[in-house]
């Protein structure tokens, strides 16, 4: 293989994205615990709630108080069963 | 047949009811403000024009809603949703920085909409069946 057909190689690797793994993966396996906080903003970081509310502007504000930088937030929307498909609107 | 080579993958997220969607995490800027920002569960939609996120994040971003520019969002079904226009930068740290005029909705929403607004400013692909999506940070 020539030097130019591993840097046309390298040029086409693809990199899996691993920004907010964590926080996804511990969403997938605890929809139960989040069941608990429906209606709500929750704000994670890693595996711990950090903070979570009505209000998600207060929820940040509760999160930086706690020395989280950047919050990361997500709506817990009512459980709506299986028989539901959604849209984006 | 053009070919995209994709720099990125990403697996799909779940949803807190535990189903699987393009979700991409971004952290939205106020642009005037870059202190004040959050990064939220954005949900990759080609059915929606223009991005729409809830509109009180506005809140926590420094940013005063109804200030923005009035714009209507309609579903296929004829519902509305009334939404204000606000120049935000959204980041990626795989992906980089992107400006964007996002519609903020005045009633609650239960998933933030990037739609194809942002779609425009990169290149992305779906294996659904595999729950991946693909993302190239160029048009």
């Amino acid at each position: 293989m020539g030097p130019k057909t591993a840097t046309a190689r390298k040029r086409h690797e693809t990199t899996v994205s691993q920004h907010r793994r964590r926080e996804m993966e511990w969403i997938r396996t605890h929809t139960d615990v989040l069941r608990g906080y429906a209606r709500e903003w929750v704000c994670l970081e890693g595996e711990q709630i950090v903070a979570h509310g009505r209000d998600v502007a207060r929820v940040v504000t509760s999160a930086r108080r706690k020395g989280v930088k950047v919050p990361y937030v997500f709506y817990v929307e009512e459980p709506r069963g299986e028989d539901v498909a959604y849209m984006g609107l | 047949m053009p070919t995209v080579a994709y720099t990125h993958e990403f697996p799909y997220g779940y949803s807190p009811e535990g189903r699987p969607f393009p979700i991409l995490p971004i952290r939205l800027l106020n642009p005037r403000d870059l202190a004040r920002s959050v990064e939220v569960a954005a949900y990759l939609d080609s059915g929606t024009d223009r991005s729409l996120f809830d509109g009180t994040l506005t809140h926590a971003l420094g940013m005063d809603l109804p200030r923005g520019k009035r714009i209507a969002f309609f579903s296929t079904g004829g519902i509305g949703i009334d939404a204000f226009l606000h120049r935000v930068k959204i980041s990626h740290p795989d992906l980089g920085e992107f400006d964007l005029d996002i519609g903020f909705s005045s009633v609650t929403l239960a998933r933030n909409l990037l739609g194809r607004d942002f779609f425009n400013l990169v290149q992305v692909g779906f294996r659904e069946h595999h729950l991946v999506f693909y993302v190239t940070p160029e048009p």
